[in-house]
């Protein structure tokens, strides 16, 4: 499929890209990336995808718009208080990029959507704000052997990792923490706090990787944790390997199914 | 105690029973104490414990039924 002149335009400084030119373009249109959560880190990575020419993006999210999103999640805004955030995602996205096909799901993502959700994309952001839909995304995925970046940010505090399931050198989120971190339901004060532009940060790293396993070219966060503590301002990594007896990508998994009560 | 300011913080939810903590806090003098009525049971406590974090002095609190009664200082 050739690109249209105003297209040529549009995503002339990626086809300038020598890593990517435009058959990067093309792996990039006909990519199809499923964000989990339209908040703090889904926001960023779906606009920088949609500003990039992602084919397809699917947005799943069961909130509305509050006020206090406003303070990072920069897919809403005003005019969207109170909206779904599914719909307040897609007004936004299809301004920046037209060619967008945006699905949205106005749900929670949980055991029973799951696997059916990621079946039709190619990469899956975790964009979620708790531990036990993050196993979830990581588990479904490693089912499906879809591709996803892992990321999570708490005050000045983030951290990304980025899992090809199958491969020898991507280990899983559970190959790192077999068990889902118990927590309560609510947050702690403490842990509500968090500065906007660090999960901006993230959530755009997130969509840089969802392009580079889309396009193949670079080294994805494959066995490396990336973590930012952003009032030092320092990036660190941490080297992961796979877990030979890992409850889910091991070869003989405990986890072969998604049971409801394993995420609540 | 007269003069003492009262902060009402019945159903009013984290984070943003502790917000208002740190708003007022921020308009009184060092040494100054307010009195806060909080959801009790868990919703106290987890204030107090971030209190404490953020360099609060938790003079008491006390659960009272449905409600906590907690009396915090400025350092």
């Amino acid at each position: 499929m050739s690109l249209t002149d105003q297209q040529i335009e549009r995503y002339s400084r990626n086809i300038v890209l020598e890593e990517l030119g435009p058959e990067g373009q093309e792996r990039i249109r006909a990519g199809k990336v499923l964000i989990i959560g339209a908040g703090g880190l889904g926001s960023p990575a779906a606009l920088y995808l949609a500003a990039a020419g992602i084919g397809a993006l699917g947005i799943v999210d069961s909130d509305r718009v509050e006020l206090n999103n406003l303070q990072r999640q920069i897919l809403h805004n005003i005019s969207s208080l109170g909206q779904e955030k599914t719909l307040s995602a897609a007004q936004r996205i299809r301004l920046i990029n037209p060619d967008v096909e945006v699905r949205m799901w106005q749900v929670k993502f949980s055991a029973e959507n799951a696997l059916e959700l990621v079946r039709d994309f190619d990469f899956v952001i975790d964009g979620s704000d708790n531990f036990a839909t993050k196993f979830l995304v990581n588990d479904a995925c490693v089912m499906a052997g879809k591709p996803f970046s892992h990321a999570g940010v708490l005050g000045f505090k983030a951290q990304a990792l980025t899992v090809i399931p199958g491969r020898d050198d991507s280990p899983c989120l559970r190959c790192v923490l077999p068990e889902i971190p118990s927590q309560d339901e609510t947050p702690t004060c403490a842990q509500s706090g968090v500065l906007g532009p660090v999960a901006g940060t993230l959530g755009t790293i997130q969509a840089t990787e969802a392009i580079k396993v889309l396009t193949r070219v670079g080294e994805p966060l494959l066995g490396r944790l990336l973590h930012l503590d952003a009032l030092a301002m320092k990036f660190q990594t941490v080297e992961l390997k796979r877990d030979p007896a890992c409850p889910v990508c091991s070869a003989k998994p405990q986890i072969t199914s998604l049971e409801k009560q394993a995420y609540e | 105690m007269p003069g003492e300011k009262f902060l009402d913080l019945a159903g009013t939810a984290c984070p943003m029973n502790f917000v208002r903590i740190k708003i007022a806090m921020s308009k009184l003098p060092p040494g100054a104490v307010i009195r806060v009525r909080l959801d009790g049971g868990a919703v106290a406590d987890d204030v107090k414990r971030t209190l404490v974090e953020q360099n609060y002095e938790v003079l008491s609190l006390e659960q009272e039924g449905e409600f906590a009664i907690i009396f915090v200082k400025k350092v």
